[in-house]
């Protein structure tokens, strides 16, 4: 079975074709950092205006990259939500006509559904498993029992961990896209201990039952902390032990949500696994501290740690391909009607 | 090819959804659609397509041309429009068309006959903010303006002699509230009509070059800049 899948519902317009042998034979990936730089952040109606004026090449790069015609694909699947209206519009109106086109199933494929499926792609990961995902729009612990059978265990209550990361690295002076930037500066840290001490961070939520997040009181103590350091320009060695600090202060609320979740998951999935596994997915997932942080978790507790390479994390289209093939075989088609959602929980249970 | 034989058009980038197939060849129109609406085209476009192929007894691979209109309009809208017709370019592999709202509405007026005593045609378009999407005709149907986007004074000043106007569009009666009721508005032309599209875009290919489709916004996108001052660091 051959997909092509189509992403468009934040600032990358991709396209790719896998097959279900988990062959990737095309991952086209355009990102639309200039448009958005000189702003410090994605605009809703510049994605979408930049989506319109690639997505047509990026999907014919992507069949030529395949050495395939549409005629030789067995569906097409496009993210539908949840994101940016503008954009994901964009992504399924082309889904949509290439499937009419060619009479070929169409899988309206949910964002969240393609990082949480991601995972089977790369690994191989049998279900059920444990899934942390972080992104610039969603931070979620979940368990994907099957496809389309997802329980939603913790969630941010304010904040997404990918919008922290870039709005404290804007408050620190560094380049767009703050994620990167901070993680770079972070490296050049001398003393990361010694930084730990003289940056003192909220934890919020540590140690508290349950699996939600919460990241906006950090995003303020950045602030302050950056308003109290030496006038004039900041200093870079400053903002090194700062960034530092930030994300040990994030990989020990990960690694603390994530431990009570791997207890409950242990407890309530143990007997249905063999290799119990914890899958972190989404663009924040390319983090190598926070990377760390969790394989050294899940090596406590005996289970796996599984992150798909950094280019499956971030958004791509290779993942929505993926969603459809799974999709589609089970049969969970879409009709050519179907609507975009710019709000899609992923949980079709209630949470629980 | 010179003559394109099967032709398909849409519109959805005003207040409705729209659909035709037209036989280029025989010069008629096979089969049309038209529902209006203010949002929900991107749930109707597609399932429009293939239910007006069907009634037109064409296949897909039939079609020779896709035609869209790009624009000015509602911005989702005319994305929904583009998107469908570049993806349908691009799987098919045929050439597509792409035409103005505004000079779609004007053929339209033109061909229904109608009031022949007036020196210029004023299109409006609908913003949903202050100003409209505006061009100017002279009575022969040639453009004497580009669009644009313009507050119904600066309409005022430009077309100079409002009175020997004759209005079309489908934000008459926003324009007609913030002016008064002294000018001549003509209803029926509000929704781009895709037989006519065709038919425009027919007359367009291979004579010239055809018109691309690229979208026509007329504005730029809202940006918000955050006034917080930021600190900045070191190079």
């Amino acid at each position: 079975m051959i997909v092509l899948g189509i992403e468009t519902s934040c600032d990358e317009t991709a396209a790719s074709v896998i097959d279900s042998e988990r062959h990737i034979l095309s991952n086209i990936v355009l990102s639309q950092l200039e448009e958005h730089k000189a702003f410090g952040g994605v605009v809703p109606e510049i994605a979408a205006r930049a989506h319109l004026d690639h997505l047509d090449h990026v999907i014919e790069a992507a069949m030529q990259d395949s050495g395939l015609t549409f005629k030789d694909l067995d569906g097409i699947a496009a993210t539908c939500g949840p994101g940016l209206i503008g954009g994901v519009m964009v992504g399924m109106m082309a889904g949509k006509a290439i499937a009419a086109a060619h009479d070929l199933p169409f899988v309206a494929v949910n964002h969240l559904e393609a990082h949480a499926l991601t995972p089977r792609l790369s690994d191989n990961v049998p279900f059920p498993y444990l899934l942390l995902l972080i992104s610039g729009g969603h931070t979620q612990i979940l368990v994907a029992e099957d496809v389309g059978e997802y329980r939603l265990w913790g969630t941010t209550i304010d904040d997404a961990l990918g919008e922290c990361f870039d709005k404290s690295a804007k408050l620190m002076g560094l380049p767009y896209p703050g994620g990167p930037h901070l993680e770079k500066a972070a490296k050049t840290c001398l003393d990361p201990q010694a930084a730990q001490d003289r940056f003192s961070l909220p934890r919020p939520l540590y140690r508290k039952p349950d699996c939600d997040f919460s990241f906006s009181g950090l995003k303020t103590a950045v602030r302050r902390q950056v308003e109290q350091l030496p006038e004039g320009l900041l200093q870079k060695s400053d903002i090194a032990a700062l960034a530092c600090a930030f994300e040990n202060t994030v990989t020990d609320i990960l690694t603390d949500r994530c431990k009570n979740a791997i207890d409950r998951f242990l407890k309530e999935y143990g007997k249905k696994t063999n290799s119990p596994a914890l899958v972190v997915s989404g663009g924040v997932a390319a983090n190598q501290a926070i990377r760390a942080g969790l394989k050294n978790l899940t090596k406590q507790h005996n289970m796996s740690f599984i992150a798909p390479p950094i280019e499956l994390c971030s958004d791509n289209g290779a993942m929505v391909a993926w969603a459809g093939i799974e999709l589609l075989q089970k049969n969970m088609t879409d009709t050519l009607d179907v609507a975009a959602k710019p709000r899609w929980p992923l949980d079709r249970i209630s949470k629980n | 090819m010179s003559v394109p034989h099967k032709v398909l058009a849409f519109d959805t980038a005003l207040s409705g959804c729209s659909v035709a197939v037209y036989d280029a060849l025989a010069g008629e129109n096979c089969a049309h659609e038209t529902e209006p609406m203010v949002r929900g085209q991107a749930e109707r476009l597609v399932p429009m397509i293939q239910e007006v192929l069907d009634r037109a007894g064409t296949a897909f691979s039939e079609i020779d041309v896709i035609v869209s209109t790009v624009g000015p309009g509602a911005f989702t809208g005319l994305r929904i429009g583009l998107s469908t017709a570049q993806a349908l370019g691009l799987a098919l592999g045929k050439p597509t068309i792409g035409l103005t709202t505004l000079e779609v509405l004007a053929r339209q007026f033109f061909e229904t006959g109608g009031a022949a005593d007036y020196k210029k045609l004023v299109v409006l378009i609908e913003t949903k903010r202050k100003d409209f999407y505006c061009q100017y005709f002279d009575s022969a149907g040639q453009p004497l303006s580009e669009p644009q986007a313009l507050e119904a004074d600066e309409i005022l000043k430009e077309i100079a002699e409002p009175e020997s106007c004759l209005f079309i569009g489908d934000a008459l009666v926003r324009f007609q509230s913030l002016c008064g009721g002294d000018f001549r508005f003509l209803e029926g032309c509000e929704l781009p009509d895709p037989r006519i599209m065709a038919r425009m875009a027919c007359e367009d290919f291979g004579t010239q070059e055809r018109k691309k489709l690229e979208p026509l916004y007329l504005r730029d996108a809202d940006v918000s800049v955050s006034k917080k001052i930021l600190r900045v660091l070191e190079s």
